[in-house]
């Protein structure tokens, strides 16, 4: 009963309580016409207030309620409409009814006078630039990542390759700036892989990057950048520290400083390792890693083979080293209208390789040959390399800019040879300086035209000195006990270009004109004594003297982009060959490109791209003598200036429904090379001697590849699907044959397969892929490899501050030869952060031992196995610490 | 497309067309930022009000051609990076509590039809914004709380984005937790012009519930998506845009 009680008291209390609260109704009628108004606004206002203290919508007759205080006083209802004259009466209770609901019935007259006209406008916000792409650092960490490079890889549209290059959509890009200043130059690894994350706040991908801010938005740039962005509370200076330590005196150890101050910007790091890491792009390009580089470009051609000592597989497995390295990077502001930049890089290395040559041969009319050799090598490559640049802004719309820069690069190699039964040793050392100057002058004449006048001049001076004990005859196209072989190279290559450039731009097109000289010469000096001492010498001039003019149109529309390129040059080749007298060449070359992009939706683009090329000989080609280029080859040309003419094509569909985490994209392309230098080639056992000449006809290559990614969500797994098919019909002669026309026909297919569990806690990403080159010779030899891979990637994150990885390997390098080895690798990690500027990271790698990995091959004469040697198993103790 | 052609038939019918009642034009800087996102993002937009007749709301998150936001569908991985090059609109028939707009889930467009309904709490406080006196009332919907300035003074009733149902025209309203604010820069009256029409294409509008659905399949397809090595943020879509669009499964 009592229960009773307080339960009906509790459910009276609001009955009580809405009693206080008085109701309106009414109806709104037009003064004119007697007819009921809709969509009135009622409003019932504190007249002290004035503030709105309930308010009601008339509905299709008119009528309108609404619930209010207990207190009338001081309120009135209030009618502001544009079509009718404002209403404004006091609320008063009628007298006659005592009751809780008022009747309030309102008549509105229509408004003779329309409301004033209003015009009121403040002051808009900046807005939000559009070429460039944003993304916030604290999104995208999770906490087991160090240095900037291990959050660029989690970036979506963002890909970093194994030697720290990095890709945006598909396309390398050019520099890394920090706060808008390039500060590493080219060679922006050393800040990816150095500057710790913790102080990153934003990563900006910019598009239509233009390095000279003149020429922003005029010229068609499709340079790509990436600016990094500090966060607020960065001091001046930071440092950052990682000391790692293995049991077998495994190294790895990296200080480095960023100082960020108004006027000055400044990196440095110190450097050693003997784990196989790099963090500079410098060693990679020294060792003609990548010819692409600008430097590369300007730089001597290297005849010889014998540096690269690299390896398919990835750094931190086999490039056993022993690195130093140290660098300095600075950017002054000395004034608000000039600029410095200086850097320097010092490294200094030892590589160590083991690698054994199994290769039969097989030859249409010989019988099968066999050979055999073991090398052990030790490389020690040591670089000096500065840059200085000045730039001026003499106006706000003219800059003068210097550029120089110095490297300064020896290489000493040995080696311990087993060729066949034979034990040789080698020695190689190389020497080369290479100095580089430009000045840059921009004008800017108006928001759409600018002109640019270049001015670049390069020297490079290298020797080489090789040598073999016991020699080669090439008599005897054998090893020869009684003495050794020697060889001398001496090249060096001198570059000048000067250009004038003229940039416009209008509201769908950008034009550029480029007009100017470029002159070359290049020298080359072998000097090659063989065990007979027969001397083979090489004493060549090269000339170049071409003037050119190049345009270039860009015509941009919502779903087309058109651009069409023309470079016309004169070239003038001018060879001195000792012996071989004097070769001229004067044509002129025309070199088309045309690239066109249709993007008829959102999700779809097709692309079409051609053009055709004419080169000029390389020195490569342009000796006529013999050159040792490795222990058992060599390599000599019968000289001809005939240009390469180089015809490219490629048609592409690209479809991106992000909706349905599809994207879908499949290339055919085609290329056609005439005038290309082929070889014959003789092969013995000891030696095999390439004579390159010009053949008639052309080489041509066709390539299809297929990409898919879909993310099937219904078994929580992403896919992505590779393939690519190559056929390529190209030439050469083998043991004194005819031109044999054979076929490479190379398949592959990749399928990788990421599922994430437990809201991604764990990640588990398989990956198979598969590889099938077949060759095939006109006389019906074949020859055909299949190989198999499979790696799996498990990471588990138990806590923000802890996670836990393994690495799975496994490779069969042949299919069809069932006694061939398989491969297992298994590697760990296991990283803890103690507290936001310490962590340790515990590292297994290559647990299960492996001390070798072998490579198969072939080609349409031979089937090689490559033995090579692998960095030991290790575990590493790894502490990280900034301050 | 549709949009465009529409709206420029619409402008141009402003300056050249003879007609009816005064059309309202309220100019406002709308601001989202998200935590998860980048950066925050400002677009102009602007409310166009026909008292007698209907109210149309558009964001123009793209801008001048230069400008154009970069397709984001080419990002190869996923993505997160949300701009949109077209522009949003919201069309309402007055006196009606149906809105039509179109809105995207990962860039697949959408036109819903809503009912979004807010119970406004009017409070004492006022501030003056444009010039024009303004209350400040709140509200909660869908899953966030809003305080919103609104004046009485100008006789027309009418809100930005999804907002409805005060006693005036909302001039200032943002969520108190700093997400998604919408400022007005200007307010301007065009007489003599035609009617609204809606621009958005209703032969094929879904409910919001419908959409919510469709946004919610989405998030649990991607919640165990692995892009790049793993581990990253990136290919996920959040709980919550402006509104709360994944309920929780337990």
């Amino acid at each position: 009963m009592r229960l009773f009680l307080i339960l009906f008291f509790f459910v009276m209390i609001p009955f009580w309580i809405q009693s206080q609260d008085l109701s309106i109704n009414g109806v709104v009628t037009s003064l004119e016409n007697g007819k009921t108004i809709e969509n009135i606004n009622i409003l019932v206002k504190d007249s002290i207030s004035n503030t709105i203290i309930s308010y009601a919508i008339s509905d299709h007759e008119g009528k309108f309620s609404m619930k209010i205080g207990s207190d009338i006083a001081n309120l009135y209802i209030s009618i502001v409409d544009s079509r009718y004259e404002n209403y404004k009466k006091p609320l008063e209770h009628s007298k006659e009814n005592n009751s809780q609901i008022l009747t309030h019935h309102i008549s509105l007259q229509k408004r003779i006078i329309p409301l004033e006209e209003v015009y009121i406008v403040s002051e808009r916000k900046t807005r939000v630039k559009n070429d460039t792409t944003f993304y916030k650092v604290s999104s995208f960490v999770t906490g087991e990542e160090k240095v900037i490079e291990d959050v660029l890889t989690k970036l979506p549209g963002i890909k970093v390759m194994e030697d720290g290059r990095i890709k945006f959509k598909g396309k390398e890009i050019e520099s890394v700036l920090i706060e808008g200043d390039n500060l590493f130059n080219h060679d922006y690894t050393r800040g990816t892989r150095n500057i710790n994350i913790g102080i990153i706040d934003e990563i900006q991908a910019l598009e239509n990057f233009s390095e000279n801010k003149l020429l922003k938005n005029i010229e068609d740039s499709q340079k790509i950048a990436l600016n990094l962005t500090l966060k607020k509370d960065v001091s001046d200076i930071s440092t950052n520290t990682d000391v790692g330590y293995g049991y077998n005196d495994e190294r790895d150890i990296n200080l480095n400083a960023l100082l960020i101050s108004k006027s000055i910007k400044a990196f440095s790091f110190v450097e050693h390792n003997n784990i196989g890491k790099s963090t500079s792009s410098i060693s990679r390009e020294i060792s003609g890693l990548n010819n692409s580089s600008r430097r590369n470009q300007l730089r001597a051609t290297n005849m010889l083979d014998i540096q690269n000592i690299s390896t398919p597989l990835s750094q931190k497995r086999a490039n056993i080293n022993n690195a130093w390295a140290g660098a300095f990077n600075g950017l002054f502001n000395l004034s608000s209208t000039s600029k410095l930049a200086v850097d320097y890089i010092y490294y200094d290395d030892v590589l160590k390789r083991t690698q054994s040559n199994q290769v039969e041969f097989t030859f249409d009319n010989d019988p099968l040959l066999a050979i055999d050799n073991t090398s052990i090598i030790n490389k020690r490559p040591v670089i000096h390399n500065a840059n200085l640049s000045i730039t001026q802004d003499i106006s706000n719309k003219s800059i003068l800019k210097y550029q120089g820069e110095f490297l300064w690069e020896t290489i000493d190699l040995s080696s311990d040879i087993l060729n066949n039964d034979e034990i040789q040793s080698s020695l190689f050392n190389a020497k080369s300086t290479f100095l580089n100057n430009s000045i840059e002058y921009t004008q800017k004449t108006n928001e759409k035209t600018a002109f640019q006048f270049i001015s670049t001049l390069s020297y490079d001076d290298s020797a080489q000195d090789y040598s073999i004990a016991p020699g080669l005859s090439l008599d005897n196209n054998s090893i020869d006990d009684t003495d050794s072989t020697i060889q001398n190279i001496i090249s060096e290559k001198l570059r000048s270009e000067n250009h004038f450039s003229f940039f416009h731009k209008n509201n769908r097109t950008k034009f550029h004109i480029k007009t100017g000289l470029e002159y070359q010469e290049e020298k080359l000096n072998t000097d090659l004594i063989d065990a007979d001492s027969n001397t083979f010498l090489n004493d060549l001039t090269y000339q170049q003297l071409n003037p050119f003019l190049q345009v270039l149109l860009t015509l941009k529309t919502k779903k087309w982009t058109v651009r069409a390129f023309q470079n016309t040059k004169y070239l003038n080749l001018d060879l001195t060959n000792l012996g071989l007298g004097k070769q001229q060449s004067n044509r002129f070359v025309f070199n088309p490109k045309l690239d066109l992009n249709f993007k008829p939706s959102l999700q779809s683009t097709f692309s079409f791209s051609y053009s055709y090329n004419e080169f000029p000989q390389s020195v490569y080609n342009l000796h006529p003598e013999s050159i040792l280029t490795s222990f058992r080859s060599i390599r000599k040309n019968t000289v001809d200036l005939t240009t390469k003419k180089v015809n490219n094509s490629s048609i592409s569909f690209n479809y991106a429904d992000a909706f349905n985490s599809l994207n879908f994209n499949i290339t055919g392309s085609y290329n056609n090379i005439q005038d290309n230098y082929i070889f014959n080639q003789d092969i013995n056992r000891d030696i095999a001697i390439s004579s390159f000449f010009i053949a008639n006809n052309s080489d041509k290559n066709y390539t299809i590849s297929f990409n898919l990614n879909k993310n099937l969500a219904f078994i929580r797994t992403n896919t992505e699907l590779n393939s690519s098919y190559s056929i390529s019909k190209y030439r050469n002669l083998v043991n004194s044959s005819d031109i044999r026309n054979n076929t490479s026909k190379n398949l592959t297919n990749t399928l990788v397969l990421k599922n994430g569990f437990f809201k991604k806690k764990v990640i588990w990403i398989n990956t198979f892929e598969h590889q099938n080159s077949n060759f095939e010779t006109e006389s019906g030899l074949t020859n055909k490899l299949n190989s198999f891979r499979y790696r799996t990637k498990i990471t588990y994150q138990p806590l923000k501050k802890l996670t836990l990885g393994i690495n799975y390997d496994f490779y069969n390098p042949s299919l069809e030869n069932t006694k061939s080895k398989t491969f297992s690798f298994l590697d760990t990690s296991l990283n803890y952060r103690i507290k936001d500027d310490i962590d340790f990271t515990l590292t297994g790698n290559n647990l299960l031992g492996i001390k070798d990995y072998v490579i198969n091959t072939n080609s349409d004469f031979s089937t090689a196995t490559s033995t090579f040697n692998l960095i030991d198993r290790y575990i590493m103790l790894k502490l990280s610490f900034k301050f | 497309m549709k949009y465009t052609l529409t709206l420029f038939i619409f402008i141009l019918s402003i300056h050249c067309s003879f007609a009816q009642e005064t059309t309202y034009i309220i100019d406002y800087d709308l601001k989202k930022a998200f935590k998860q996102s980048p950066t925050s993002f400002t677009s102009p937009s602007s409310l166009f009000i026909q008292p007698k007749n209907s109210a149309l709301y558009k964001i123009k998150y793209g801008a001048t051609p230069e400008e154009k936001v970069e397709d984001p569908n080419n990002l190869p991985q996923g993505n997160v990076i949300v701009v949109e090059g077209s522009d949003a609109f919201y069309f309402r028939k007055e006196g009606d509590t149906t809105l039509i707009y179109d809105d995207h889930i990962i860039f697949r467009h959408f036109t819903v039809k809503d009912q979004p309904k807010f119970n406004w709490t009017l409070t004492n406080d006022s501030k003056k914004v444009l010039g024009y006196n303004c209350q400040k009332a709140t509200a909660n919907f869908r899953g966030r709380t809003y305080e919103a300035y609104f004046t009485a003074d100008l006789g027309i009733q009418g809100a930005p984005w999804k907002f409805y149902g005060l006693p005036g025209l909302i001039l200032h309203v943002y969520s108190i937790d700093g997400v998604f604010e919408i400022t007005a820069t200007g307010i301007n009256t065009v007489k003599d012009i035609e009617p609204l029409e809606n621009p958005l294409d209703t032969t094929k509008m879904i409910t919001w519930e419908q959409y919510k659905k469709k946004y919610e399949r989405k998030y649990y397809g991607l919640m165990n998506m692995v892009i790049g090595d793993g581990h990253g943020n990136s290919a996920s879509m959040p709980k919550m845009q402006l509104e709360l669009l994944v309920e929780d499964r337990n």
